[in-house]
């Protein structure tokens, strides 16, 4: 309101022709009626801006009760006093039309933002939506999450490794049918026998790598992709597991079956009940299953996923074999460990009910669709 | 491996249901993933033909189609490969013409009570057990076939309103006018044997028997996922075994019929004992062969093993029992010496069923004079087939190198009931009884003759020794067990056990310090202390050991670059992008087509021809995801995965392994309010932004990869990550599809991808703290025509150089073109300039000149400031 606004006042006044001339005003009736026609003035102001040109035109430095001060000194010294107090009295009351005003105003502006035609608020945000989550890495990584607070540091490994590391290391045995239980991809470029490029057929190479490159004790974890030459409603040639180990003195069957309960219970709820019968894998001994109470059974109903045994298996695990300690360095007789591997697909398909394992690696648009990754969600 | 309960029941001799023994050898380890209840509810009974006439042949079509027909039933029987001979007699050859006929037969009146003995069946529809035996117990039924039937035979055959098994009902129904009155059942039709058309007869049972109790038909049968490691649970004797054992007792198994005879089999040259440690054969004179007793040839249907004859059916029934394979030559087609021996090179043999092979050195085989006469643990060969003729029998149990077998049917493709045991691992010790079980199947079969000479050869092994320190076992799982008790699980899987005292001075009262431990022979997978922990903590039963937690020995760490997969998946999907997972091989024609770098790392043995290398880089693969959202008419995606990539040249051991992170986007961008607008390459180098400070990035049209625009993309730069980067390579890359790219992969619409290695990316830079700032900041804005020539990034560098200490920042806000600026070769571009000073408010003169000196440095490298 400097320089700019006062120029515009002189224009604005120059185009009033009904403005009276404060250098015509001599007595206090026309203070008083100056007065009045600044209250007239102010209450006819529309809009913000409006008002604050009348006030300033009124009450600013260049404003005309200011040059009416400055007509003081032509007054008669003894109606001096009268007519200053007119002058200030008008002034007051101005003031007091101004702060109407404004008050006013911000009550009619505020009162037409309430009033605009109401938005449609069924309509979606600008872009709001989540992209989605993948269930079988969603699930994977809830898993690392859930062993990392059980100790285990995560980790990753090979997806091509050699068959040595695969499967010798590991204590299958040469030309055996417990191979056959992994039919492999082998890739071109390794060596003969124990050197030969394969795609790893379990995350347990990761035993492997990480008993060659640690002392123990040591608590690993592990998930990524695994390969098998299968393609089927139940096989996928590409899918995932997740395996873990604990080494150091005095591990036993217990800590095993205490970690695997301990897991299971944080993942499927504290009432879950945990059964361990015996099994064979190559690389653990004693070895074992781990079925989980059905947590798909409704009465009086025929379970699909259990197919109503009440049981359902979740993952493989064991104490480590010897044959395994022994290639690594690691006395067998000094320290032991355990270990257990599950399909992380198997448990994103149990918890999100998919049917078909190729879905999951379809990538379908559709498919996908079900998994939204909202802050909410699961995943 | 199929089980029959009633089988185990007769071996362990005792009677236990069905759920119970599931339970038990699936505590056990002998896990049951099924139980079938089978010959339940079938209401067949024995009845006798009182007429027989055959139909008119116009009628023939119309027979064929009744609901006997097996087909209709939808029950096939279930075949488990089985490759020994079909030939011989089989008893049910369907070579005569199918000749319909109607069959008069007589029966007895049904018990009043019969309809009890089937278990959870209602009360039968309609059928009045007393009016039953009232009414004349004669049908008339139209039969498919009439061949071989006469009067007086005794066939099985369902009255109407009876069931032939469980859910199927005969009715009384009327044929072409003609009333037909129950059913006479084929083979088939009770679930025997194969055959659907001829009508059974059983010949040995009285009229109005039920059949299923004539022919013991009612069953459980356990299917068994037996583990490679468990070869000696392959036979009912083995499941027994465990059985037994887990019930706390010993398995005896049954005795067999040994031969008396002092004489030779035959002479036996073991050429190869490297891999065959031991070889017995019994010669067996004047066998007749014919088929097996239907109770006998309805256990083996329900084993999965079709019948035959009498003398391979009991070479089957040896193999089921013992889970030992045992092989019936002619013996009058053998000449010579039998010899085990490894085969000669380009050797061949034609097999049972017909195939034939050309072998090689590591073959073995048994041959006589005339060359190979099987192909040792896997399959007989033609030439000494038992068949129709065959009169005498050399009959063979052996040992053969579970390797060797499996090499062999490996490589053959035969994958057989002998060699899948075989290369299992089967004993060598027990022969002789394995041949005396044989024997005592063809005693009972009928195959007559007897038992003229025996020859075997065991190679002499030492015992295996293992022992077992009670204090390991109590240390490795948790909780201890008296080593009495662990000696006696260990005696009742067939172990010589010793307890071991300790040393010299112990007393006799004092805890015995080992166990010396020889497992049976069939148990070759007891090698070592922890195989018999194993043995003693699942006949205790793992539910017996306690859980407890270790201590912790870590922190729950987690590798860098996990941590920072996490991270950018978590954002790219809070910035709408779907997950996907995509195979880590790919086809190398579709590499081609993508113009992506060649995969270095083919499959030897892929799937199939599109899944053929390993994937160099992840695009080709989200551009595959993307035609196939496109060919499901999804023209907008935004897709992002995180995935590993398989580099480095073929002359490295190994695939150099990668995570990269690719993103693609097409169609339109997200947000419907603003007018739908394609995708370009700013969208996709928003990515980009998110992951890593710009500042620590370069972009640049340096080595731009051939499938992106050459006008649209960019190249990232970086020299610091987790890992560094390659010297004198992009990390990654942003940008336009190559519109050839995009045409040749039959793509549509806008399309722009990105790819970066993760671990390459630079982390966030650390530098000093900046306080809240306590004095308010001034904008000023700054609108150039920018010639195309002179890039933002270079203009941003000079107006900061030239704004002095006070300019926080340069964010451009607007980028317009319109044709006139176009034809000029400009476009216009904004800049939101802000200034602030630490320590005071800065005044209007100071802002204005420094922005003035900014637009001065922009004019100097050639923009126009627009008003
Ligand atoms: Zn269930």
């Amino acid at each position: 309101m400097s320089g700019n606004g006062n120029s515009r006042v002189s224009s604005t006044e120059s185009m009033d022709p009904k403005g009276s001339d404060e250098r015509s005003i001599v007595n206090i009736a026309d203070v008083r009626a100056l007065g009045q026609e600044a209250a007239e003035r102010l209450v006819a102001a529309k809009t913000q801006e409006a008002l604050r040109f009348e006030a300033a035109r009124w009450l600013g430095g260049d404003g005309r009760l200011r040059r009416l001060f400055e007509r003081m000194k032509q007054i008669e010294p003894a109606e001096r006093k009268a007519f200053g107090q007119a002058i200030n009295g008008a002034k007051k009351a101005i003031e007091a039309a101004v702060a109407e005003a404004e008050s006013r105003l911000r009550r009619d502006s505020l009162a037409r933002e309430l009033a605009v035609a109401p938005l449609d608020i069924t309509l979606p945000g600008r872009c709001g939506a989540p992209g989605t989550f993948h269930p079988v890495l969603a699930t994977g990584r809830e898993l690392i999450e859930l062993f990392r607070s059980l100790g285990f540091e995560a980790v990753s490994g090979p997806q091509v490794d050699t068959y040595g590391h695969n499967f010798t290391f590991l204590g299958f045995p040469k030309d055996h049918p417990a191979t056959d239980m992994q039919d492999s991809f082998f890739v071109a470029g390794g060596g003969a026998g124990d050197a030969r490029l394969l795609l790893r057929t379990h995350t347990s190479n990761v035993q492997v790598q990480e008993m060659h490159r640690r002392e123990p004790p040591m608590a690993v974890v592990s998930a990524g992709a695994v390969f098998r030459r299968d393609d089927d409603i139940t096989h996928s040639p590409m899918f995932y597991q997740l395996e873990g180990f604990h080494i150091a003195k005095g591990i036993s069957f217990a800590h095993l079956r205490g970690t695997l309960t301990r897991f299971v219970q944080a993942l499927f709820g504290a009432d879950r009940a945990v059964r361990l019968r015996p099994s064979y894998f190559p690389f653990v001994e004693p070895g074992a299953e781990l079925d989980i109470s059905c947590p798909f059974c409704e009465p009086n109903r025929s379970c699909r996923v259990c197919k109503d045994s009440g049981w359902v298996e979740v993952l493989g695990c064991g104490m480590i074999h010897p044959n395994v300690f022994e290639p690594a360095g690691i006395d067998y007789e000094r320290y032991s460990g355990f270990a257990f591997g599950l399909g992380v697909d198997r448990l994103a398909m149990l918890r999100y009910g998919v049917r078909d394992i190729r879905w999951l690696y379809a990538n379908d648009p559709a498919f996908l669709s079900n998994f939204p990754a909202y802050v909410a969600g699961g995943a | 491996m199929r089980v029959s309960l009633t089988w185990l029941q007769e071996l362990v001799g005792e009677h236990l249901q069905p759920d119970e023994v599931a339970a038990l050898l699936t505590a056990g380890g002998l896990e049951v993933e099924a139980v079938t209840h089978v010959g339940a509810g079938c209401e067949a009974e024995v009845a006798e033909i009182v007429s027989v006439v055959p139909l008119a042949s116009q009628d023939r079509a119309l027979v064929a189609k009744s609901p006997c027909n097996v087909a209709a039933m939808g029950e096939g029987t279930a075949r488990e490969g089985s490759r020994l001979s079909e030939g011989g007699v089989s008893a049910a050859q369907p070579s005569a013409p199918q000749v319909p006929g109607r069959v008069q037969v007589r029966t007895m009146p049904m018990c009043p009570d019969r309809g009890a003995r089937v278990p959870n069946e209602g009360p039968h529809r309609g059928s009045n057990p007393v009016a039953d035996a009232e009414k004349a117990q004669a049908f008339s039924v139209i039969a498919r076939s009439i061949n071989g039937l006469g009067v007086g035979d005794k066939v099985a055959f369902v009255r109407p309103g009876r069931q032939l098994k469980r859910g199927h009902r005969i009715e009384a129904r009327t044929v072409r006018g003609e009333l037909s009155e129950g059913m006479l059942c084929s083979a088939a039709d009770l679930e025997i044997a194969d055959n659907p058309h001829e009508v059974i007869t059983l010949p040995d049972h009285a009229v109005g028997t039920l059949v299923a109790d004539a022919l013991r038909l009612e069953d459980y049968i356990l299917e068994l996922g037996v583990t490679p490691n468990r070869a000696d649970a392959l036979g009912h004797w083995g499941v027994a075994r465990d059985l037994c054992a887990l019930r706390g007792r010993r398995f005896e198994a049954p005795l067999g019929t040994t031969c008396a005879s002092g004489t030779p089999a035959i002479a036996l040259d073991i050429q190869a004992p490297s891999v065959c440690e031991g070889y017995a054969a019994v010669a067996w004179q004047s066998v007749c062969l014919r088929p097996s007793p239907w109770e006998v040839q309805a256990l083996l249907n329900r084993l999965g093993q079709r019948p035959v004859s009498n003398i391979v059916d009991a070479t089957n029934l040896t193999l089921l029992e013992t889970g030992h394979p045992v092989h019936a030559f002619d013996r009058e087609r053998l000449a010579g010496t039998l010899a085990v021996r490894m085969a000669v090179p380009n050797e061949s043999i034609t097999l049972l069923d017909g195939s034939r092979h050309v072998l090689e050195a590591g073959d073995v085989v048994i041959a006589d004079a005339q060359g190979p006469q099987a192909l040792a643990g896997i399959m007989g060969g033609a030439t000494s087939e038992v068949n129709a003729s065959t009169s005498a029998l050399l009959i063979e149990a052996a040992h053969f190198a579970p390797e060797s077998v499996r090499r062999t049917a490996k490589r053959l493709g035969l994958h057989t009931d002998a060699s899948h045991r075989f290369e299992r691992g089967l004993g060598s010790q027990g022969l002789a009884a394995i041949l005396a079980t044989c024997a005592r199947w063809l005693q009972r079969l009928g195959a007559g003759g007897c038992c003229t000479g025996l020859t075997s050869y065991t190679s002499m092994m030492a015992p295996r020794t293992v022992q077992l320190r009670p204090a390991r076992f109590a240390a490795f799982m948790g909780r201890a067990v008296a080593a009495e008790r662990m000696a006696m699980h260990l005696r009742h899987l067939g172990c010589e056990v010793t307890l071991l005292a300790d040393r010299a001075g112990q007393s006799a009262g004092e805890a015995p310090s080992a166990l010396e431990v020889i497992p049976p022979d069939v148990r070759r997978d007891l090698t070592r202390e922890v195989d018999l922990i194993e043995e003693v903590a699942r006949l205790e039963g793992y539910e017996t050991f306690q859980a407890a937690l270790p201590a912790l020995v870590g922190a729950g760490g987690i590798a860098p670059l996990l941590r920072r997969e996490a991270r950018a998946a978590a954002a790219l999907r809070a910035r709408g992008l779907g997950e996907a997972v995509t195979f880590a091989f790919i086809s190398s024609a579709w590499l081609k087509i993508a113009r992506a770098p060649a995969s270095n790392w083919p499959l030897q043995n892929p799937l199939t021809d599109d899944r053929d290398v390993l994937r160099p880089l992840l695009y080709p693969s989200l551009l595959d995801v993307l035609l196939d959202a496109q060919r499901r008419q999804q023209f907008s995606a935004a897709l992002f995965e995180i995935g590993t990539v398989f580099q480095g040249d073929g002359a490295s051991p190994k695939p150099t392994e990668r995570t990269h992170l690719a993103w693609v986007l097409s169609g339109t961008a997200p947000g419907w309010l603003d007018g739908s607008q394609e995708v370009d390459y700013y969208d996709a180098k928003a990515i980009v932004e998110m992951l890593a400070p710009a500042g620590a990035l370069r972009f640049s049209d340096a080595e731009l990869p051939a499938w992106l625009h050459p006008r649209q993309s960019a190249t990232l730069w970086s020299t610091e990550g987790i890992v560094a980067a390659a010297e004198g390579a992009p990390i990654g890359w942003v940008g336009v599809l190559h519109p050839e790219v995009r045409e040749a992969l039959g793509l549509r619409g806008a399309i722009v991808v990105g790819e970066v290695e993760l671990a390459a990316l630079p982390g966030s830079v650390a530098s000093a703290l900046q306080d809240p700032p306590r004095f308010p900041a001034a904008e000023r804005d700054l609108a150039f025509e920018v010639p195309h020539a002179l890039r933002a990034e270079t203009l941003v560098a000079a107006l900061r150089a030239a704004g002095g200490e006070t300019l926080v920042s340069v964010v451009p806000f607007d980028l317009y073109e319109d044709a006139a600026l176009r034809a000029a070769g400009c476009r216009s571009l904004a800049f939101r300039c802000v200034f602030r000073d630490l320590g005071r408010t800065l005044t209007d003169e100071e802002v204005t000149s420094a922005s003035q000196a900014m637009r001065v440095a922009g004019e100097r490298l050639g923009a126009r400031t627009r008003l």
